[in-house]
């Protein structure tokens, strides 16, 4: 379970996040959505420790972010799929996926090897498995991007607008993935702006609005006209969505 | 036995001739530097037969061998086959004129080829005649282009200077030497040195940013 | 007029020069890689104190000549105990100068390295060494390969200056065979071509490098 209690963030003078109340149980799939600014990214880069949080707990499995000492437990149960991908450039996409295993896992490089060989396989990637990520399309630095995360057998899958920076027919391919990874039981929050999407894979909505949450419903009430709808903030913001 | 002399007030005006000497040195060289390194870049842009190739040829060698060694060479080299005397400040002078003509060069050409050909070729279709284009187009151009560059060289032919010392040349550095030799006391006499080179080297790097700041205002002046 | 053959006997001499200039060229290039690396590490660190000493020692080693430091080493380390002969005071000093190029030039390519990546790397719980070592080290030297073998090939120019302090490379087994030839004019002439051929073929060297490290940017 991911738990976070009276979680503030603040860059200087700024507040980001403003008592941020929220529990994750296994299994499930949050999406939290809300408008630029609302703070939504740096709710994730809490969780897997890399902003640090001005007041209140965050604990993975118990494992309390804010230690160092407990901070490594706790980000080995979480993987981060990025906005911008950030694969390593000078690492072909093999050697991207086993850097982590080897060397924070422990996995021999064999064993690493055959488990990113089989994620590949599983997203159609393996004829791409000894390029370089500059030799890759969007969709597919985003397809190894997620390979490099589950590769690490995370309980919980961290997703990062990860369609941001895609066009529409890679987006497709990469939520298609989604899809199937949803099917095979693993948990996720994924910070995103597709609404059809969330609507389709989450089990909850977060909806997030000026550092603080607005709403945290079940994915039926919150799409129903008395449930996230009634506020008029997310009613505007879903509308405004819908035109893009 | 030496180290027994000590500091005498003679030893300022012997800094203070050192100084003269390598400031002075520093100035001729990097003038005669300029003038001689603009005239080869300008002799390969304009691609004279030969000429041009040969002297870049030379500027790749100048520009990658050590200046002890170029020193020794016109020092003691020339004069042994051309039997053509010179004193210790004459070679030095010449060397490093040579060794800083072949950076500034390089930089000149470098600084030409940044202009757009589309410039050129639209002053020549208004038959421009190339003196005034060299004059009123590309130099004023590639002039504000390689001011930074230039300033670097400058600042690292001062460095340069100190070298001339091994062939003799009463400078800051041999200066240091003799006072060192003296009075054995390298931990005053090598400090105070290493800060006059640093000072200068400082003030030099002042006036560069003066000169760049003033140089990039004039661009945006006639940008207007 | 210009006569190499009465040299020729002088060939094993030279060579012997050569192999301490290769010497303490390869020595130093050792040392001041790691210098660097630290110092680079220093610079771009959030710790005040550390930072500003970085800054410091970049600042003056670059603007104060070699000739200075190779002569404030050479007599003053014997002043506080310290009796290392001229091939390692050349070494050490070398390394300490060359340390605070090498240290800017890996500065400037750790410096272009995307943020996000270093993230990427940490939040899978990488530690700050294995970064270092698997990620920001081998992106930093692809940007930096070109411009660290300008510094290295600087360094083994350097090295003639230490025939100041009676060091045996090069230069200085050239200077005797000179004054014992009365050819200063071949012999010097011969060492300009023989440095500018070692210039050349190890910037051709780096040249490699740099296109092994950077094969992965080709397709890009």
């Amino acid at each position: 379970m991911i738990e976070i209690k009276n979680l503030y963030k603040d860059f200087g003078e700024l507040n980001v996040l403003k008592g941020i109340n929220l529990s994750i149980h296994e299994g499930e799939v949050v999406s939290i959505i809300g408008g630029s600014g609302s703070g939504k990214s740096t709710m994730i880069r809490c969780i897997n420790g890399l902003e640090k949080i001005t007041s209140g707990t965050l604990t993975v499995d118990g494992f309390d972010v804010t230690k160092p000492s407990e901070l490594l437990e706790a980000r080995k149960k979480c993987a981060t799929v990025f906005q911008q991908f950030d694969l390593y450039p000078h690492l072909n996409v093999v050697d991207n996926i086993t850097l982590a295993p080897i060397n924070v896992l422990g996995l021999s490089k064999a064993e690493a090897q055959i488990k990113a060989m089989e994620l590949l396989d599983s997203m159609a990637m393996s004829d791409r498995a000894t390029f370089y990520p500059s030799q890759l399309s969007g969709g597919q630095k985003q397809r190894a991007g997620i390979c490099r995360a589950l590769a690490m057998n995370p309980r919980y899958l961290l997703l990062d607008e990860i369609t941001s920076s895609l066009d529409p027919e890679m987006t497709a391919e990469v939520l298609e993935i989604l899809k199937l990874l949803v099917k095979r039981g693993i948990t996720m929050i994924c910070v995103t702006h597709e609404i059809d999407f969330a609507r389709e894979i989450s089990d909850r909505i977060v909806f997030l609005d000026e550092g603080t949450i607005l709403k945290d419903m079940d994915k039926q009430s919150f799409f129903n006209d008395d449930g996230g709808l009634m506020e008029p903030r997310i009613a505007k913001f879903l509308t405004k969505m819908a035109t893009i | 036995m030496y180290g027994s002399e000590g500091f005498s007030i003679y030893d300022i005006i012997l800094w203070a001739q050192g100084l003269g000497v390598s400031v002075g040195v520093f100035i001729l060289s990097m003038t005669l530097g300029l003038l001689l390194g603009v005239a080869i870049g300008l002799i390969r842009y304009y691609q004279i037969a030969f000429l041009g190739k040969t002297l870049m040829m030379i500027s790749e060698f100048l520009k990658n061998s050590p200046i002890i060694v170029q020193l020794f060479l016109v020092y003691f080299g020339i004069p042994a086959v051309t039997g053509i005397d010179m004193t210790p400040i004459e070679a030095a002078v010449w060397t490093l004129s040579a060794n800083t003509a072949a950076f500034i060069a390089v930089i000149i050409i470098s600084s030409i080829s940044s202009i757009e050909p589309r410039q050129l070729e639209a002053a020549r279709s208004f038959a421009l005649s190339e003196f005034v284009i060299l004059r009123k187009i590309i130099f004023p151009q590639a002039f504000s282009v390689s001011i930074p560059l230039l300033v670097g060289l400058a600042i690292n032919q001062l460095q340069v200077t100190s070298l001339i010392s091994v062939i003799g040349v009463y400078d800051l550095t041999r200066v240091g030497d003799i006072v060192n030799q003296r009075t054995f006391e390298p931990f005053i006499v090598w400090p105070i040195i290493g800060a006059t080179y640093f000072i200068l080297a400082k003030l030099l790097a002042h006036l560069g940013t003066r000169l760049e700041r003033r140089f990039s205002q004039h661009k945006i002046m006639s940008e207007l | 007029m210009f006569d190499l053959s009465s040299m020729m006997q002088y060939l094993p001499a030279f060579l012997e020069g050569f192999i301490m200039t290769a010497k303490v060229s390869i020595i130093s290039i050792g040392f001041s890689f790691i210098l660097g690396m630290i110092i680079a590490l220093m610079r771009i660190s959030t710790h005040k104190i550390l930072k500003y000493f970085a800054l410091a020692y970049v600042d003056m080693f670059r603007n104060i000549p070699f000739i200075v430091l190779i002569f404030f080493s050479y007599y003053g380390l014997p002043e506080i105990g310290i009796y290392i002969d001229a091939f390692w005071t050349g070494v050490l000093t070398l390394s300490l100068a060359v340390g605070a190029y090498t240290a800017e030039t890996l500065r400037a390519g750790i410096e272009s390295i995307d943020k996000g990546i270093i993230e990427a790397a940490k939040s899978f719980g990488l530690s700050p060494f294995k970064i270092f070592i698997k990620i920001i080290m081998p992106i930093a030297l692809t940007v930096s390969v070109r411009p660290l073998g300008s510094v290295f090939i600087n360094l083994i120019l350097t090295t003639s200056i230490l025939s100041a302090i009676t060091l045996n490379e090069l230069t200085g087994v050239s200077k005797v065979i000179a004054s014992t030839t009365f050819r200063p004019f071949e012999v010097y002439v011969f060492l300009v071509f023989f440095y500018g051929l070692l210039t050349f073929l190890l910037s051709g060297l780096f040249n490699l490098w740099h296109l092994r490290l950077n094969k992965y940017n080709e397709a890009g």
